[in-house]
């Protein structure tokens, strides 16, 4: 189960959708026939908005459903994608489940945190970066898998890690190939779709 | 290989349209044949006769279980009130990546297999439980509902023939157990994600108490082709009639090509390393594989060698193993064995719900002994004590996780126990832990 913390958070701690979450949280509600149901997505929009779940936001989402806060904290802590702890601008995930290991993640992740200079399950003191080890991402034949933000960035060899955190330190993301909905198929997809007799992946997994 | 599987094997039914960029999209999809199964059914079909060619067709849940699809349906009792249509796209069994694939690369064919599983049990409306991590597939299948909304496939009176149905995506927000079917309704009802005791099954008592077919994302998308080539079609794809159509693989690990493969059902698993997979990395030996997500217990290389195990559910159930979600991982011969099962015990550790104490308590004490033994620091009794917890963790929690984690842990000590016995006589990983945490 994920390690959460209840956020006791300071008193000036205040929390309240902004109009257009608002709103869309309306939306959202409409699509379910007990309102309950909306309460995941409603907590995916305050953790947008506030960067982490704090109290505060439990106690507005609490109103909202019309039940405690401490039922709120009852499903932030179960799921590991609620934060209670402020995380990075660029919040990079690691894999490393089996098929990531087999292919190098543990190198992966020591050139991550070498490069970052902050070791998994922690956020630079400039805010800009945080690094957690995560079980299975579902892109095991990309293995090693690292997540920043929302992308998925596939077959990461550990030499690559200079470029894109440099690349985010000026400001530029570039986000992976394959991260857009019409994606060139990847490499055992065009396999699999009988196009063309691809390469295998880099060395990133050869253990040196 | 068998003339059957012979002349079938570059056939492609799900992933037929990888390799078209255009798919994603509606025109595209229509271009390729696509939502002509669903027009068909709604001209001339009652849903009665959409589960006869669905039992008929042999089709198998592609999630883990490879429960009869029609079957399933046919549990949904016929009462009014509302029934609903929970789609599984909560992929988190480790080594598993094609349901991911199917909703970026062909999501109109998911929603077209939504809107038949619809009409045939009597549901007006689905939730696609996409898990959470998943952005991408979740705006391409969002696209494709907006699409097929404003093309008509989708709401009110579909191409006015009567039937209604309605399709939602749900995501949910990182947690392994919520891709077990009655966890993923507790989740969709806004709770903590703990199954639920069985019976009553989800097809009597689901989501909302009510009626509630759960299918999951590769099940569905075979829907419109199965509609559209007939069942007879299907059912002569594959091993025997028991074990029908293809299956996604996805393979990954120590082989040349790791990545998604369609193949027909029954192909054995050397034949999916070496012919398809570019054979092992390196040229190295192939010291294990386990065949269906990290829950599917591992296969040894002479299993695989020279027993020839076959990929269909049967085959890899009579080897003691299963077929699962389709994850094939791949380890050479510079795999520990220890490490990997220490490895996957983490994984359920961290992953049990928490409810039920002998799972909880369970993953603990396993991961934290092959931890032990991993590090050189196991003692003489620690395969003993492994060997008594695991029948004590199969059959007496509420849902199969804590034997998905007894059966992975079982077979790696079995099958490999000498390995095991060596860490603990030595103080040390003979291989050097190749892969540290």
């Amino acid at each position: 189960m994920p390690e959460n913390r209840f956020p006791h958070s300071a008193k000036e701690d205040r929390f309240e959708f902004e109009p257009e979450a608002r709103a869309e949280l309306g939306r959202i509600i409409e699509k379910y026939p007990v309102k309950r149901s909306a309460l995941i997505p409603a907590l995916h929009l305050a953790q947008k908005q506030a960067g982490y779940i704090t109290s505060a936001v439990m106690q507005h989402v609490a109103e909202i459903f019309e039940i405690s806060p401490m039922e709120v904290w009852g499903v932030v802590s179960f799921y590991s994608m609620f934060k209670t702890h402020p995380i990075g601008e660029y919040h990079f995930q690691v894999c490393n489940n089996l098929s990531c290991a087999l292919m190098g993640s543990s190198a992966l992740l020591r050139g991550i945190e070498a490069r970052l200079g902050i070791k998994a399950g922690e956020t630079r003191v400039d805010g800009k970066f945080s690094l957690e080890k995560v079980e299975c991402l579902g892109a095991c034949g990309g293995a090693p898998c690292l997540q920043i933000n929302e992308d998925y960035f596939e077959r990461m060899a550990p030499e690559t890690i200079d470029e894109i955190v440099s690349a985010l330190e000026r400001g530029e993301y570039v986000p992976p190939a394959g991260a857009d909905e019409a994606a060139p198929p990847r490499e055992g997809a065009a396999a699999a779709a009988g196009e063309g007799n691809p390469a295998g992946p880099n060395g990133a997994g050869d253990r040196g | 290989m068998s003339e059957r599987l012979d002349a079938l094997v570059l056939e492609k039914i799900v992933s037929g349209r990888f390799g078209n960029s255009e798919a994603p999209r509606i025109e595209g999809y229509e271009a390729s044949g696509g939502y002509r199964a669903i027009r068909k059914i709604l001209g001339s079909s009652g849903p009665k006769e959409v589960i006869d060619i669905v039992k008929a067709s042999g089709l198998r849940g592609r999630g883990g279980a490879g429960f009869p699809c029609g079957l399933k349906w046919s549990f949904v009792p016929d009462m009014d009130g509302p029934k609903y249509l929970a789609v599984n796209a909560d992929e988190g069994e480790p080594g598993t990546f094609k349901d991911r694939e199917l909703m970026i690369r062909d999501p109109h064919q998911l929603i077209e297999g939504i809107l038949i599983a619809c009409f045939a049990v009597g549901i007006e409306k689905a939730y696609i439980y996409i898990r959470g991590e998943f952005a991408a597939p979740a705006r391409a299948v969002n696209l494709a509902i907006a699409e097929a909304y404003e093309k008509g496939y989708i709401g009110e009176n579909i191409l006015d023939s009567g039937f209604s149905c309605d399709i939602y995506t749900h995501m949910g927000a990182g947690a392994y157990i919520c891709g077990e079917e009655t966890g993923l309704l507790e989740s969709l009802e806004g709770k903590r994600g703990h199954p639920r005791l069985k019976p009553p099954f989800p097809a009597i008592v689901g989501l909302y108490g009510r009626p509630t077919v759960v299918n999951n994302v590769e099940t569905l998308s075979n829907l419109p082709h199965i509609i559209e080539r007939g069942a007879e079609w299907f059912a002569g794809i594959g091993i025997d009639e028991k074990n029908t159509g293809t299956r996604m693989y996805c393979v990954s690990g120590h082989v040349e090509r790791p990545g998604l493969y369609e193949f027909p059902l029954g192909l054995t698993l050397e034949e999916i390393i070496e012919e398809h997979c570019g054979g092992m990395r390196g040229g190295r030996a192939l010291k294990a594989v386990i065949p269906g997500g990290a829950s599917a217990p591992v296969l040894t290389a002479k299993e695989i060698l020279e027993d020839k195990i076959r990929m269909d559910f049967d085959a890899l159930g009579r080897a003691g193993s299963m077929g699962g979600s389709g994850g094939i991982i791949v380890m050479d011969e510079t795999t520990c064995m220890v490490q990997a099962a220490a490895r996957l015990a983490l994984f359920f550790e961290h992953e049990s719900c928490g409810q039920c104490s002998v799972c909880r308590e369970g993953t603990g004490w396993v991961a934290g002994i092959l931890a032990r033994v991993e590090d050189g620091r196991g003692v003489p009794g620690d395969l003993p004590t492994l060997e008594s917890i695991d029948p004590s963790m199969r059959g007496n929690t509420i849902c199969v996780l804590s034997d998905a984690c007894a059966m992975m842990f079982g077979a790696f000590v079995k099958k490999f126990r000498g390995e095991f016995e060596d860490h603990i006589a030595h103080g040390r990983c003979p291989l050097g832990s190749p892969y540290p945490a």
